[in-house]
């Protein structure tokens, strides 16, 4: 499914946050937003998924502006893993990835073999079908940004929206992330659009990248060309080192920071 | 379930031990009809016990069902039918109409629930801005009901000769409670109970945050504001009957909870049930420890609830 942002520009209380971003994201591709705090990534995640709804410009998925489609409808083609969340206390792994399904059920009915299996699926995906009855809450830090996003995948969606996935997580826990969103992506083909901090994420996971500095969309294409340490020092302003490590990978590694000339 | 089945058992024990229990003692052989009744227990159980008994059943019903789903809608523990106004609204407009037309039963009713109705939608337009926020809703609750209550308190005030009435009626009370006070409250159970147990998934779901429950296609304003209503309308129908008997709408839920979970397909018929069974046998306690001097039941379930729900809550944490 094409996802296309027009002219999108959003204002919060009185502020500017976008100024007229204008970009069309690869369909079946994995897109990761980089970019300075307060740079707008986060509410340009927002809009693509009508979370915030107060923007002007223009979000179509496949043509269509979704303003028109419905939540419902788009909660069941699109879903996000937003930052700020919660869930009850006794809520189990398998109750909460269960709730993926909501835009999928009818009104009445209950749980149906399609949901079951969307639900057992999820749970493959981001290996936790051992913990299905644990409680959200006594799992580890990685094993519940697993859990929440199983409750994506169980919606099925076409186009997967992560908000800084891999905050607060440690190395280890970070990598079996970003290695189930590739999984998703190379197995149903699903549009992956993430907000990432980490540099050479972006440049490992990302098919493409657009960066955003000061409302605007500074520079966009592929990753592994566009992140220099050029940019790092223009975006960020970081000095950068670049090697190449074992796999033959560019890495880049952020030095220190650019004093600014007054 | 095995937990579900003990509440519910709870419900039915209370509905029968009010019948039975009183100044005139009737058997539980006699209700069921298989031991004849001589005709002025039979007056007692059909025309003061049984209406009795189900309003006791469906206030019970509809407060706690009230206070569940403000519990859900606002995602705050306190959130309870007083803090969308229904206690203060109805106290004031219930306590005016008593003060200015005397002990006029009838229209205390209809004049509480109109109070009601209003302080909550009040509260509810002064909230609004672009979308509810709960603790905007909390926060203008307690300021409207900080001035409803200044309202109520200078009435009491000017008429301190008719405060003795008016008290009364504000602790809450099931005495003379009769079939015409079910036949107002009972659409309102019906409804109110079908439009929440249908409304389960979307409470369930509202519990993850608003951000997750859009994402998830839950149109959580639109959600909010019907919900809110329902239990305006549950509270508002209980409080103008039985005056303001408030604590079982937050405790009730909170101990629903505590035993059942928060999954709302069970938290709702639990507390439901849980509900109906509290009122019924603090009511039944409440009529026969000082017999033939009846205490107000609110007085009774504040003193013996809160001690307990201070039991579970050690008990949990």
């Amino acid at each position: 499914m094409n996802l296309t942002a027009k002219n999108i520009s959003v204002k919060l209380g009185g502020k500017e946050i976008l100024h007229d971003v204008n970009y069309s994201f690869k369909s079946g591709k994995r897109t990761a937003i980089i970019g300075p705090n307060g740079a707008g990534k986060s509410t340009l995640l927002k809009v693509l998924c009508l979370l915030n709804e107060k923007f002007s410009g223009n979000v179509s998925l496949d043509g269509k502006n979704i303003r028109n489609i419905g939540r419902k409808n788009l909660a069941r083609v699109m879903a996000i893993l937003p930052q700020e969340r919660d869930a009850p206390q006794d809520t189990t792994v398998r109750q909460l990835v269960s709730f993926g399904r909501f835009p999928h059920r009818k009104f009445f009915s209950g749980e149906s073999a399609e949901d079951s299996a969307a639900i057992k699926n999820a749970l493959e995906l981001t290996k936790l079908t051992d913990f299905e009855n644990r409680q959200v809450i006594s799992l580890s830090g990685g094993e519940r940004q697993r859990a929440w996003l199983a409750m994506t995948l169980a919606q099925r969606p076409k186009i997967l929206l992560l908000d800084e996935p891999t905050t607060y997580l440690d190395i280890s826990h970070q990598l079996e992330v970003m290695d189930i969103i590739a999984d998703v992506n190379k197995k149903f083909s699903t549009t992956i659009i993430m907000v990432l901090h980490d540099i050479n994420h972006a440049r490992l996971y990302g098919d493409d990248v657009l960066i955003i500095k000061n409302k605007k969309i500074f520079a966009a294409g592929d990753p592994k060309t566009i992140l220099s340490a050029q940019i790092l020092s223009e975006v960020f302003s970081v000095n950068a080192d670049t090697f190449t490590n074992v796999a033959g990978d560019e890495i880049i590694f952020p030095i220190k920071i650019i004093k600014k000339q007054c | 379930m095995i937990k579900i089945f003990l509440i519910g058992l709870a419900a039915v024990a209370g509905f029968f031990l009010s019948l039975m229990n009183g100044s005139v003692e009737i058997t539980s052989a006699q209700i069921i009809g298989q031991v004849p009744l001589d005709e002025t227990k039979r007056q007692i159980l059909e025309n003061i016990r049984l209406p009795r008994t189900i309003v006791a059943m469906l206030v019970g019903v509809n407060l706690s069902l009230s206070g569940a789903i403000l519990q859900a809608v606002m995602k705050n523990p306190l959130a309870d039918p007083h803090i969308i106004g229904i206690s203060s609204g109805a106290g004031l407009f219930g306590i005016f109409v008593m003060m200015i037309f005397g002990d006029a039963g009838a229209l205390v009713t209809p004049a509480a629930f109109i109070g009601a109705m209003l302080a909550a939608s009040l509260i509810y337009l002064l909230a609004w801005k672009d979308g509810i926020r709960p603790i905007r809703v909390i926060l203008a609750g307690v300021a409207v009901s900080a001035f409803l209550g200044a309202g109520i308190s200078a009435l009491l005030i000017f008429y301190s000769d008719k405060v003795h009435g008016a008290l009364l009626w504000m602790v809450g009370g099931l005495s003379a409670r009769s079939w015409q006070h079910v036949e107002i409250l009972l659409p309102y159970s019906i409804a109110g109970t079908l439009a929440t147990f249908l409304s389960a998934r979307h409470m369930n779901v509202l519990q993850l945050g608003d951000e997750v429950a859009t994402g998830l296609g839950l149109r959580v304003n639109l959600v909010r504001t019907i919900l809110t209503a329902i239990a305006a309308l549950l509270a508002a129908s209980a409080v103008c009957v039985v005056g303001l008997l408030g604590f079982v709408g937050l405790i009730v839920p909170h101990t629903a909870r505590l035993i059942l979970g928060s999954d709302y397909k069970i938290l709702l018929p639990g507390a439901a049930m849980l509900g109906a069974a509290v009122v019924t046998i603090s009511d039944t306690f409440a009529r026969t420890i000082f017999s033939p001097a009846e205490l107000p039941v609110g007085i009774l379930m504040a003193m013996l609830g809160a001690p307990f729900f201070l039991y579970l809550l050690r008990c949990e944490l």
